[in-house]
């Protein structure tokens, strides 16, 4: 009981002395198993500043805007390593961006919520604009810069992440088995409506070869009791091997999986930099 | 960075012939705001794009940036409808500090790199309202290059203000943040990996065009892009991906412009290809007089990579002129 006591006190001091750091947005990541990779997306900036200008009554402050998937966070550095010490040993690689989608800016105390042009650099779109500010309105943006909602930029990315993905899948029916049989049960018998099964195969549209010859072998490995000893002398011993098919519900099943590129949207998940407005 | 910028000239000209393929980000395990794009034939040749900008500097001691404005009227008591100014500045891209450490990184892991071949570029400034000319009350003119330079030449823009624009503009130098334009640029490269079996049922594909088209009108491209994907539905077309890094998308977009060429003619619209320009474009398609019963269901393996143009754009700020305030403004009004 006193060692619970004495654990519980260290436990507790840990918690009132660790730093108070505010926690590190993750980045959105996707893992690929087959090749051992994990796709991420690196959080974008918001970057704020309000000036005042004083040039005319129609531009009496002005408010600098920068939305950047290119210029670093400050908490990627962080993110990546936790990320790599989640997937140890796999390969990292940032995604391509390849465009974006309903981009908007809501700025409450301008009265403004509008759709806006991005433009795309190599690492992501981007936002930098530069909106003066009348004096009539200068006080409610003064009021509300430092607010959490001050400002709002929302928008979704799009790009490409390689994934395997099952392009074709084939079930027949346990009747498959009753026709490997339908002309007697020994195995000359059986390997002859194999071969007309193989035919029928060919004239079912199938798109994939790997498609067809997992349903080949599934045939085989599921129609088929296998387990049953035997001991044959002779071809001819073989040819008239009596062949057990299975009963029942069977599942007869191929299918072929391919990598393909699978397009994906994230939306903006910024870390907001407001600078000190000046007065 | 000096040695950066000279192994990236020496890798250019004796590269000019390799081209970058732009579906394949070859930074891994490097840095979270680094693209590479391979080279099509060197295995150890990257290409990047700065990724920044910066203004130029004299050689002059003091160094000054390459900024000049000069504004008139702004100090005579006249009608703002007679102020402007002049305003003209030399900028250059530049490599952020965490693309350089990147960079170095890579290339001390014993890989090569070379900025992006530029085809062409321009600098327009970006309106905060979607299709709306951009700050056409601050400028009368924004003049720069015609002609595309090279990722490391400097990008040089001249400017024409009007009265409120030279009386914003002048009062927005002593500001941390003068102007934000775009150098936009585009560059050749490849596209992304097709590796398809393709079956196309010509005499389907052409019925169900002319049933459209017996109702009358032309097919722009998307409407034939649309139908191309109920034809796949429909199984008249049909794609079988090996491999290779090309979305269904772009598979659609590749086999429309196959048949395109073979079953559509192009029709010449009188549509300007932007609000400033006085081109034409193809923009609509009719059925050609075709021999249905010629048409067969053809049969190819879509193995390649298609050249494509590459879009995009750097973000140039001027920021930081007002240290240097007394030796970049200038009142053309003063008496000397």
């Amino acid at each position: 009981m006193k060692t619970k006591i004495i654990g519980i006190s260290i436990l507790f001091t840990i918690l009132l002395t660790s730093p108070c750091k505010a926690a590190t947005t993750p980045m959105q990541s996707w893992v690929n198993e087959d090749t051992k990779t994990v796709y991420f997306l690196p959080n974008p900036i918001l970057k704020i500043r309000l000036n005042h200008l004083g040039a005319d009554e129609n531009y009496w402050d002005q408010l600098s805007i920068d939305f950047s998937y290119t210029e670093t966070n400050p908490e990627s550095n962080q993110a990546a390593k936790a990320l790599e010490a989640e997937y140890p040993g796999y390969l990292f690689q940032r995604v391509l961006i390849s465009g974006v989608e309903q981009p908007s800016i809501s700025i409450p105390s301008l009265g403004m919520h509008e759709s806006v042009e991005m433009k795309e650099a190599a690492e992501g779109p981007y936002y930098h604009q530069i909106y003066y500010i009348p004096k009539s309105k200068s006080d409610a943006v003064r009021a509300a810069y430092t607010d959490a909602s001050f400002i709002a930029l929302t928008g979704k990315v799009k790009f490409s992440i390689p994934s395997k993905k099952t392009v074709e899948s084939i079930d027949l029916d346990s009747e498959t088995c009753d026709q490997l049989t339908s002309s007697g049960n020994d195995l000359a018998s059986v390997v002859q409506q194999y071969a007309i099964f193989s035919k029928q195969l060919d004239r079912m549209g199938i798109q994939y070869k790997t498609t067809k010859e997992a349903l080949a072998k599934s045939v085989l490995m599921n129609c088929l009791d296998l387990t049953a000893p035997i001991s044959i002398q002779s071809f001819r011993e073989l040819l008239n091997l009596r062949i057990q098919t299975r009963r029942g519900s069977i599942k007869i099943h191929g299918e072929t999986a391919k990598t393909v590129m699978n397009e994906v949207d994230a939306p903006f998940q910024y870390l907001m930099i407001r600078e000190k407005a000046d007065e | 960075m000096y040695l950066l910028i000279a192994s990236v000239l020496t890798l250019w000209s004796s590269h000019a012939h390799a081209i970058p393929i732009f579906a394949e980000n070859a930074a891994q395990n490097v840095n979270t705001a680094l693209t590479l794009y391979p080279d099509s034939e060197d295995q150890n040749l990257y290409y990047f794009m700065p990724n920044s900008s910066s203004l130029q500097m004299t050689n002059t001691t003091p160094s000054l940036p390459m900024f000049g404005f000069t504004y008139w009227g702004l100090n005579t008591g006249a009608s703002l409808e007679n102020a402007g100014a002049y305003l003209s500045f030399t900028a250059h891209l530049v490599s952020d500090e965490a693309q350089k450490a990147a960079l170095n990184s890579f290339i001390s892991g014993g890989k090569r790199v070379a900025a992006l071949p530029i085809q062409t570029s321009i600098v327009n400034l970006t309106s905060s309202q979607k299709d709306a000319i951009p700050l056409k009350i601050l400028f009368n003119e924004l003049d720069f290059s015609a002609h595309a330079g090279m990722a490391e030449d400097d990008i040089g823009v001249n400017a024409v203000l009007t009265g409120i624009g030279a009386k914003v503009f002048k009062a927005a130098i002593d500001t941390p943040d003068l102007m934000k334009v775009d150098y936009c640029y585009q560059s050749q490269g490849l596209g992304p990996d097709f590796n398809a079996h393709v079956m196309v049922d010509y005499r389907r594909v052409y019925d169900d065009f002319q049933s459209h088209f017996s109702a009358g009108g032309f097919f722009w491209h998307a409407q034939i892009d649309a139908e191309i994907e109920k034809l796949i539905a429909n199984h008249a077309i049909s794609i079988v991906i090996n491999g290779g890094d090309a979305k269904e998308e772009e598979y659609v977009k590749s086999i429309s412009d196959e048949i395109v060429e073979k079953l559509m003619q192009p029709h010449l619209q009188a549509v300007p290809t932007s609000a400033a320009g006085s081109g034409w474009s193809f923009a609509s398609y009719s059925l050609k007089i075709t021999n249905r019963e010629e048409l067969t269901t053809v049969h190819w393996d879509m193995m390649k990579r298609d050249n494509v143009i590459h879009e995009a754009c750097i973000p140039v700020t001027l920021s930081g002129l007002k240290p240097y305030y007394n030796d970049i403004v200038k009142n053309a009004d003063a008496t000397n």
